[in-house]
């Protein structure tokens, strides 16, 4: 290629500094606006998608009806009827914790959570895992063995280790603040083999200390239950006491987000009229809801700025092309061959407008991320308001925060310059018939005249 | 023998809606080297017309433009322009964000004619044989007075070792003692380079000065002194 298109080239930036540095600034200001919303809509379309994909659904069964309605007794639902929904092959899993939450001697809470599972819904969802020793195994749960599983915060204060035999004394010591008469509070120990200590994920909140089968809590749940009950002047029989026992939340862990219709559909025959099933998802939509904002209106934004940018930059390098309609009069004029003004126009507007779209990148990114991170503090604030998202989603807001940077990848830088350098190519282009169709003859006796 | 560049039964006309404006009819002349030719004529008469055909500026739409005897529609007018002719216009069309010396270079660097190896050297002493000294010649054209604009005009021209010097009124935009000097400028490129120069100009001085002037009267060119119009 003639090297003279280079000099010419250079020549013209260099002493047209005024002009050149006019359309860096537009191109770099288009280059903004189309790297951000790029980058936004790129990485709110993956966070929006990861986010589905790793969210786990869970269902349960909540009453649908107004209790003032029933004069005797309120509707319920039968064990059977939870253990055919835990059957239907959309759930993965299911369970029904107990909980135990007895007051040590030492002043301390516990919370002690039962499972009906080897692995308890929480490590399922990923908000524990384990770091030492085991999880359950079902003939364990099924047998209702002395095992638990102990989070590093309780093995660190009672230095306590897997193997370890544990026995845990206890006051049923809630009952004096119910009934001040009461004055002798039974002492109860709880013993147990320590199996696995689990660590909470980061960014996850558990207020778990124990996890263990519900099948070894059930005799200290139902002592407690008669105690309490006997406290407040109720004597309750065996029976009455499993009845309230049973009337716990069956959790159903769904194989994938797309089960939600056909488990839902087959769950309303078990479950009647007065009992609705509620997915972990409504909350999840609350909580996907403003990255799914986010990525349509970035993705509105996207075609908008692209629109945008290809009629300005066609425009204004049309501009600067007319600007120079007498110059390349002067250049035809002198027999210059047309093809190497087209080369000579490509390669400035081609300088111009990569040295702006670089810078406008990174800073595109920037600005991407700042939207980035508003957008998470606000997901952060919502998700402290409902407590389900981080309940029952797997992914901490580190995770999420990391979904939306991982996806500046190579892949958007490539598109980003090929359609930056596509547009400002088009637009040459375009300029490229105006200069075919000019007439140096023309264009000179205008000049004179 | 070849003329250096015949005109042969040349038509030219504007369209202007379904009107057609003949400007130029039945044009036949030979120009040749070594001479200076002035061709004279009213506004509207078709001068600047007849040197943009000359130059290559545009096609005729009848007749044509033979030099040394080939048809410069075929032989591409760019190439004509690039290494055939220079011009020299009015408004001295030089770029202006370029130096004087860059503008004669830029001329130097599109021709294809044959140039001596070290082209500054050339565009300064062009320069300054046409009284641009060296740290004028560095100067951007626009800082330079008209006279000055027209030497670096002409110093484009001829600085491509071309055998024609078309200009179209070189020296409309001058005052006497200026248009004497391009006028000693235009001659010694005739008589001394054995180029061939020809001037479209109103100036009677201009024209007095010529070897050889044409008038442009209804769209044809005809001797207007037979002799020369210094004589």
């Amino acid at each position: 290629m003639n090297r003279h298109i280079f000099r010419r080239g250079n020549l013209y930036i260099k002493r047209n500094l005024g002009k050149a540095i006019a359309l860096f600034l537009i191109v770099f200001l288009l280059g903004n606006v189309f790297s951000a919303s790029l980058s936004l809509r790129q990485a709110s379309s993956q966070a929006a998608a990861a986010l589905i994909s790793k969210f786990k659904v869970i269902a349960w069964v909540e009453s649908d009806y107004d209790p003032t309605e029933f004069a005797d007794e309120l509707p319920e639902i039968s064990e059977a009827a939870y253990m055919k929904l835990a059957a239907l092959p959309e759930v993965a899993f299911y369970d029904n914790s107990l909980s135990l939450i007895p007051p040590l001697v030492n002043g301390e809470d516990l919370f002690i959570l039962g499972t009906e599972h080897y692995e308890p819904l929480d490590f399922y969802l990923g908000i524990n895992h384990i770091t030492a020793g085991r999880l359950f195994t079902p003939e364990e749960v099924q047998s209702g063995a002395p095992y638990a599983i102990i989070s590093e915060t309780f093995a660190k204060t009672q230095q306590l280790d897997v193997g370890d035999e544990v026995s845990l004394t206890y006051d049923v010591a809630m009952l004096p603040q119910y009934n001040k008469a009461y004055k002798d509070p039974n002492r109860r120990t709880l013993a147990f083999t320590v199996i696995g200590i689990f660590r909470t994920a980061e960014g996850q909140i558990s207020t778990r200390d124990i996890y263990m089968p519900n099948n070894a809590l059930i005799d200290e749940i139902l002592f407690i239950d008669m105690e309490f009950s006997r406290s407040l002047g109720i004597e309750l029989t065996l029976e009455e006491s499993l009845h309230a026992i049973n009337k716990r939340t069956f959790y159903y862990a769904l194989r994938r987000p797309q089960d939600i219709r056909s488990f839902g559909q087959a769950a309303a025959q078990f479950i009647g009229d007065n009992f609705k099933v509620v997915y972990s998802t409504d909350q999840f939509e609350h909580y996907i809801g403003p990255i799914e904002a986010t990525s349509n209106l970035s993705g509105l934004v996207f075609w908008l700025s692209s629109g945008v940018a290809i009629t300005v930059l066609i425009f204004i390098i049309l501009i600067f092309m007319h600007s120079r309609k007498y110059e390349m009069g002067i250049y035809l004029s002198l027999g210059v061959k047309r093809p190497q003004l087209y080369a000579q126009s490509m390669y400035e507007i081609f300088v111009v407008v990569v040295t702006a779209l670089l810078p406008a990148f990174f800073t595109g990114q920037f600005i991407s991320n700042e939207l980035v991170s508003s957008l998470l503090v606000k997901l952060a604030n919502h998700s402290a308001e409902t407590s389900f998202p981080s309940r029952w989603g797997n992914l901490s807001m580190a995770e999420v925060y990391s979904l939306f940077r991982s996806s500046s990848t190579s892949s958007v830088v490539l598109f980003y310059l090929a359609t930056g350098v596509g547009l400002s190519l088009v637009a040459v282009a375009i300029s490229l018939i105006y200069i075919y169709r000019v007439n140096p003859k023309e264009i000179l006796l205008e000049e004179q005249s | 023998m070849t003329a250096l560049i015949t005109l042969k039964n040349l038509h030219y006309y504007y369209q202007d809606g379904e009107h057609k404006r003949v400007v130029l009819q039945d044009i036949h002349a030979e120009f040749n080297p070594g001479i200076f030719y002035t061709i004279l004529g009213p506004s509207g008469s078709g001068k600047t017309t007849l040197l943009s055909l000359l130059a290559g500026l545009d096609s005729p739409k009848g007749g044509t433009v033979l030099y040394q005897g080939e048809d410069i529609q075929r032989s591409g007018l760019e190439k004509h322009r690039r290494n055939h002719v220079g011009i020299v216009f009015q408004s001295y069309n030089l770029i202006k964000y370029l130096t004087a010396v860059e503008n004669v270079l830029e001329a130097m660097y599109i021709t294809e004619n044959t140039l001596p190896p070290d082209k500054k050297i050339v565009a300064y002493n062009l320069l300054d044989f046409l009284g641009i000294t060296r740290e004028k010649a560095d100067r951007l054209v626009t800082k330079l007075s008209g006279g000055e604009q027209q030497r670096v005009a002409i110093a484009r021209a001829l600085s491509t070792n071309v055998n024609i010097i078309l200009a179209d009124e070189p020296t409309g935009n001058l005052n006497e003692e200026l248009e004497q000097g391009i006028i000693e400028v235009l001659q010694s490129l005739a008589h001394q380079y054995n180029k061939c120069v020809i001037v479209v100009t109103h100036s009677d001085v201009l024209a007095r000065a010529s070897d050889v002037c044409y008038r442009l009267y209804n769209g044809r060119l005809q001797p207007h002194m037979e002799a020369g119009c210094n004589e």
